[in-house]
């Protein structure tokens, strides 16, 4: 059974397999016929027009990028300048430290200067009055040496003395005293 | 006769594949008859129109719909993978890519439409007295006139081209590897205009071999549950059936579109840069 039912479908085959395989001229020229009118068809209508979509696209990517390039270089140059800006401000600043603080020296220095010099200037006007002090004072102490020595000897001697007298014997009252001792007992 | 051999008779996917004249047009010695191939071929030519203009015309915008990005899916698919890739320089691609395109788009809508059960056949049957096309599924491209008259247009443009560029004596001579013993150049030369042939005959050959398989084992599994009358057997077959359509339908249908496209920018590209 199986063997006439393969005979019947191979006989067909035979028969309709030419059918399959045969080149038939008109319908060929249909395929060409019908291709071509689709293919001309696609191109003015379809091809052409998502092309110009995507070479709008792209030109619109590539305005894109180079807008973005342009900014980036932008922000680049922008960043740049801020540090300048930055390191200048920095400078000045680190100057007008420097600045102040020379200033500040300078002004310790001279305040300090002013000091010592009024410090030396009021230990001299101090020195000068206790020597011009201990001047009169030893000029007190010589005045009262010779009255006391005037008087004493008028006293001894019972009579009045002549200037030369006088002038003798205080050079000679003073020329016994001790003036350094008195000084530094003052 | 038993019933299996009857059964056998009555069916024969073979004559899927039958094209009787429609209407008869007879133009000189060609036979240009309307039938059910030439009807495939017009309906899969106003469905590539339809469906591609539309998808790549209408509404297009930078921003696009999903409609718009299938259609420049599409098209990117066959400008960088087909003619960028394998046409020499930038004026042959302007030349050579509609037609690289459009060859793969009506290759694979003829494709797709013959696993599409249509209205379109010689057998009728009749409801309420109408009489009505059966449905049935029929591929132009599983006929061989189809695929060679495709084939011959890419074969004669390729020629044509590599001559245009190249003059005739140039292209020729290119066919002949450099460094060619004088002796050996004769039967060289001879091999490679075979081969050029040979090309026009692999190129058709591939597409409606494939497609005229395809069809005959989703047709012959089908057929056996009716030639058996066995519900077991139904069980295997349509499931394998079924396997195989869908292989047809989301493989091979596009593999073949895509190789003959393919191939034809390949061809192109070499016979206007030969060195390549």
């Amino acid at each position: 059974m199986r063997d006439s039912v393969l005979a019947i479908v191979l006989a067909q085959e035979e028969e309709a397999g030419n059918d399959l395989i045969k080149v038939v001229p008109g319908l060929m020229i249909w395929t060409a016929v019908t291709f071509l009118i689709t293919f001309y068809i696609l191109k003015k209508l379809a091809f052409s027009r998502i092309q110009g979509l995507i070479d709008r696209r792209r030109d619109r990517i590539k305005e894109a990028l180079d807008e973005a390039d342009n900014a980036r270089m932008e922000a680049r140059a922008l960043l740049e300048q801020h540090r300048q800006l930055i390191a200048e401000a920095r400078a000045q600043a680190d100057g007008v430290l420097a600045e102040a603080r020379r200033q500040a020296d300078a002004q310790h220095e001279r305040v300090r200067a002013e000091a010592s010099a009024d410090l030396e200037r009021r230990l001299e006007e101090n020195q000068r009055a206790i020597a011009a002090e201990n001047r009169k004072l030893l000029e007190q102490v010589r005045r009262e040496v010779v009255e006391l020595t005037l008087l004493a000897s008028e006293k001894v001697t019972g009579k009045v003395l002549t200037a030369d007298d006088q002038r003798r014997l205080i050079d000679e009252a003073v020329g016994e005293l001790d003036f350094d001792q008195l000084a530094k007992l003052n | 006769m038993s019933p299996l051999i009857l059964a056998a008779e009555v069916f024969e996917p073979q004559h899927e594949f039958r094209l009787p004249a429609w209407v008869d047009l007879d133009l000189g010695a060609v036979d240009l008859s309307i039938n059910k191939a030439v009807v495939y071929l017009w309906v899969g030519a106003a469905i590539t129109i339809l469906l591609f203009t539309w998808i790549m015309r209408f509404g297009l915008s930078l921003r696009p719909s999903r409609r718009q990005t299938a259609g420049e899916a599409v098209y990117e698919l066959v400008y960088n993978q087909m003619a960028e890739g394998n046409l020499p320089h930038r004026k042959a691609i302007g030349r050579w890519f509609p037609y690289v395109a459009a060859l793969f788009l009506y290759i694979w809508v003829l494709n797709l439409i013959g696993f599409i059960p249509l209205p379109i056949s010689d057998e009728h049957f009749h409801v309420a007295g109408v009489k009505l096309p059966t449905w049935g599924i029929y591929a132009a491209t599983a006929n061989l006139s189809v695929a060679l008259a495709l084939a011959l247009m890419t074969f004669i443009g390729t020629h044509v081209e590599g001559i245009r560029y190249n003059g005739p004596f140039k292209y020729v001579k290119s066919w002949i590897p450099h460094g060619v013993p004088k002796f050996l150049i004769a039967p060289i030369f001879v091999l490679e205009v075979i081969s050029q042939f040979m090309r026009l005959i692999s190129l058709s050959v591939r597409l409606f071999a494939n497609m005229l398989a395809g069809h005959m084992l989703i047709l012959v599994f089908i057929g056996l549950i009716f030639i058996f009358q066995s519900v077991v057997l139904a069980v295997i077959a349509v499931p394998v059936g079924t396997i195989i359509y869908l292989f047809e339908v989301v493989i091979v249908v596009t593999i073949q579109a895509f190789v003959f496209a393919l191939l034809t920018a390949i061809y192109v590209g070499g016979a206007i840069e030969p060195e390549h």
